[in-house]
């Protein structure tokens, strides 16, 4: 994020505490601080000693070597945060008994509002976007305080959120003895998941029980890495109605397939379990896999389990379980984030890494490119505001467009 | 809406054709301040660009502060007269811009007019705006440079031109520079009242070419309004005025580029901004052209180049190129990659 992006999001943000009384400046301080490092947080053993049939890495040392390199500190640990600061509901949808979906949820204020449904990627889990879904919900009730009807906010420009753990993730239970992982699996998870959570929180039926496709609300899909490809080609089904938005962060095909070699290397990086959550957290901020303190306080939690009998605790998943279809996941993500049959935003976190397809389609202006600077892989935890802000703004322009006409009478006369 | 059918061409003995630069669009003035560089010294460091060697800090600011002097008299709908060469995007790709002055002629034989998008994503944005502002400073009237949508601070910052200047120079006073005097790049062009060029496209807030004259374009890029949508907008198969995917500006269709014409006697809308595999194509049946003059766009597109070429007459002739043989590639670095699963 450059300085000048900056300046016009910390106004953005200023302008909404002003309103809100909320303090995101403090918060946003507290991230600038990196405080100082426990050597002993994690382990010498790394996840890549849980994979037997993985070749060792040369370079498994490196996170160690991250984790020693800023001494010793008595700083206290972060505690984790539950999911209920963050969502209005959790809740278990069945598909059948053989699979069970957790699902984190905040109300829309309407029928004309949208809902963001997020997807997260491997590894993760949907309490990656409790935060910055939050504060979508949070900004537009600013929008929508601003917008009053007779001296009375008007609510119903305020949308809901749905996040979920995907088969393999955080509480959700999906029986998967093949370790069925392909994009057309989870594709089908989600869409399923979304139908569910429709159904259950009666989308598309009015106050006086009857139903209709054009009850449904407006519905962006928001995805997260491999949770990108996941929702792009969800939406390619045209299953999901009124879709307006599609959403990817981080993920573009060419970079992603050239780097799939190295994960390996990076994946032996990690520690292979914790002595406590508090820990498991420490260690996400201090190798910056996540940079956002609050954020990692609330995500970390649910990406950890217990070891049983052990006062250990572990990764639910392990990536390496998904290699398999790492390929899979990313073949094609381009030419179909290209056809998606909705508004289309990439954001993406560094630089503007883009493949051929992408490059040609932006230069075409086929889609929204937005570029946090500063922001690491977990783009929706190290930079939940701007996330909030740049989500809120894309709903905005495309879904609820204002009616063009000129300014000036002349075209419209002729 | 209805769809104007008259022939674009038949209006050129329109009254408004004929008396619009009394209204608004100063005349070309002379550049006073030439000399406060020295046609000598102006030369020299032509010379030097032209070899691809950036002018020494010291020698950009002098360079941006004779270019803002000159830049500053332009109108916002600055007159250009025929014969001119039209040209698009370079994107800091500095070998194939020297390519464009080998089959375009060189400057100031042949007269220029870009169409902005002149740095970022290629790896000699500096280079490039150097040589097109020392051509303006040295040949004021025989080279015309518009503003692009990279012509900003904010743009510049993410797909790096910020970068380059810092690291070709240690520090940012030169991209401070170079972003300050975007803000006084005329945002359109007028050849022969007859072609209206700029960068983006059409605006919903405007209906006039002098509606743009009176606009205050002497600031940063702004995200809305007219200013906003003249460098972002796109024109479309759809009729009518749409929301652009790109977040900025918006679409128009051959509706109101039919009625944009028809209200100012114009034969052609000459663009930018997107990227053309053949390197130029006309839309709107032939109301609207973009011209693109990056070939194999950031090293990888593929694309053809144009330009295109109108003569006394108004005839219009395109010339399309490939990249230079030396297109200049760096060892471009990549990051190591993070888990990104």
């Amino acid at each position: 994020m450059s300085n000048f992006e900056k300046d016009i999001f910390r106004k953005k943000i200023l302008e909404y505490e002003s309103k809100s009384g909320a303090a995101w400046a403090s918060i946003h301080q507290e991230e600038n601080d990196h405080g100082t490092v426990n050597p002993k947080n994690a382990t010498d053993r790394t996840i890549a000693d849980m994979s037997t049939d993985e070749e060792q890495d040369s370079l498994g040392s490196l996170g160690v070597h991250l984790v020693r390199s800023g001494g010793t500190s008595r700083k206290k640990l972060l505690a984790p945060k539950s999911w209920d600061e963050y969502f209005e509901e959790n809740l278990t949808l069945s598909k059948d008994d053989k699979c069970v979906f957790n699902v984190y949820y905040i109300r829309p204020k309407s029928r004309e509002a949208p809902i963001f449904i997020f997807h997260h990627g491997t590894g993760s889990s949907g309490l990656s976007f409790a935060v910055a879904g939050s504060k979508i919900v949070a900004h537009m009730q600013k929008n929508a305080d601003s917008a009053t009807i007779c001296s009375r906010a008007d609510d119903r420009l305020v949308g809901g959120v749905v996040s979920f753990d995907m088969r393999g993730h955080g509480r959700t239970v999906v029986d998967n003895p093949n370790h069925d992982y392909s994009l057309e699996t989870l594709t089908e998870d989600f869409i399923t998941m979304v139908e569910l959570i429709s159904k259950e929180k009666q989308w598309g039926t009015d106050n006086h029980g009857n139903t209709s496709d054009s009850f449904n609300p407006p519905l962006i899909l928001v995805g997260h890495s491999l949770g990108g490809a996941i929702v792009t080609n969800a939406s390619l089904k045209k299953r999901l109605k009124n879709v307006i938005g599609v959403v990817v962060l981080d993920a573009v095909e060419g970079p992603a397939i050239e780097a799939l070699s190295s994960m390996d290397r990076v994946l032996s990086t990690w520690p292979c379990d914790f002595e406590s959550i508090p820990k498991a957290i420490e260690w996400h901020i201090q190798s910056r896999a996540l940079r956002n303190k609050e954020s990692a306080a609330v995500s970390v939690p649910g990406i950890i389990k217990e070891i049983p009998d052990t006062s250990q605790y572990t990764w639910v998943l392990n990536p390496r379980t998904t290699k398999p279809y790492w390929e899979n996941w990313f073949t094609g993500l381009s030419g179909n984030f290209l056809a998606a049959p909705a508004a289309r935003l990439l954001i993406l976190a560094g630089t503007d890494r883009l493949d051929k397809p992408l490059m040609i389609g932006q230069m075409q202006g086929k889609y929204q490119l937005v570029v946090f600077a500063e922001s690491g892989h977990f783009i929706q935890e190290d930079e939940p505001d701007k996330t909030a802000l740049t989500l809120v703004d894309f709903w905005t322009r495309n879904g609820r467009p204002t009616n063009i006409v000129p300014t000036f009478g002349k075209f419209r006369s002729e | 809406m209805e769809v104007d059918q008259e022939d674009p061409l038949s209006q050129v003995k329109h009254p408004a054709s004929t008396s619009r630069s009394g209204d608004g669009i100063p005349e070309i003035k002379p550049a006073e301040n030439l000399h406060s560089i020295g046609i000598g010294i102006l030369e020299t460091w032509i010379e030097r660009l032209l070899k691809c060697e950036i002018l020494s800090e010291s020698q950009v600011m002098r360079l941006c502060d004779t270019a803002r002097e000159i830049l500053v008299n332009e109108s916002n709908v600055q007159p250009v007269s025929s014969p001119v060469t039209i040209c698009g995007d370079i994107h800091g790709q500095f070998h194939d811009l020297l390519e464009l002055f080998r089959i375009g002629g060189p400057c100031p034989d042949t007269n220029y007019l870009f169409m902005g998008d002149y740095v970022d994503r290629g790896y000699f944005s500096v280079e490039t705006i150097s040589l097109l502002l020392a051509y303006k400073v040295r040949y004021p009237h025989r080279i015309t440079i518009l503003r692009g949508n990279h012509e900003s601070r904010q743009i510049t910052q993410v797909y790096g031109f910020y970068d380059e200047c810092l690291r070709k120079y240690g520090n940012t006073k030169v991209w401070t520079a170079f972003t300050d005097l975007f803000d006084y790049l005329p945002l359109t062009a007028l050849v022969e009242n007859r072609i209206f060029c700029l960068h983006g496209g059409l605006s919903p807030s405007i209906e006039t070419l002098d509606q743009i004259v009176q606009l205050d374009r002497f600031q940063e890029a702004p995200h809305e309004g007219p200013v906003c949508d003249l460098l972002w907008s796109d024109p479309d198969e759809r009729s009518a005025w749409g929301v652009s995917p790109r977040g900025a500006g918006f679409t128009f269709g051959f509706d109101i580029s039919s009625q944009f014409n028809h209200a100012n006697s114009l034969s052609l809308i000459a663009r930018a901004h997107q990227l053309i595999m053949e390197g130029y194509q006309f839309t709107h049946e032939e109301r609207v052209v973009t011209i693109f003059s990056a070939p194999n766009y950031c090293y990888r597109c593929g694309n053809q180049a144009a330009i295109m070429e109108v003569d006394e007459n108004m005839n219009t002739t395109f010339l399309q190129f490939d990249p230079s043989p030396r297109s200049g590639q760096s060892n471009f670095s990549r990051r190591t990659p993070d888990y990104f699963l």
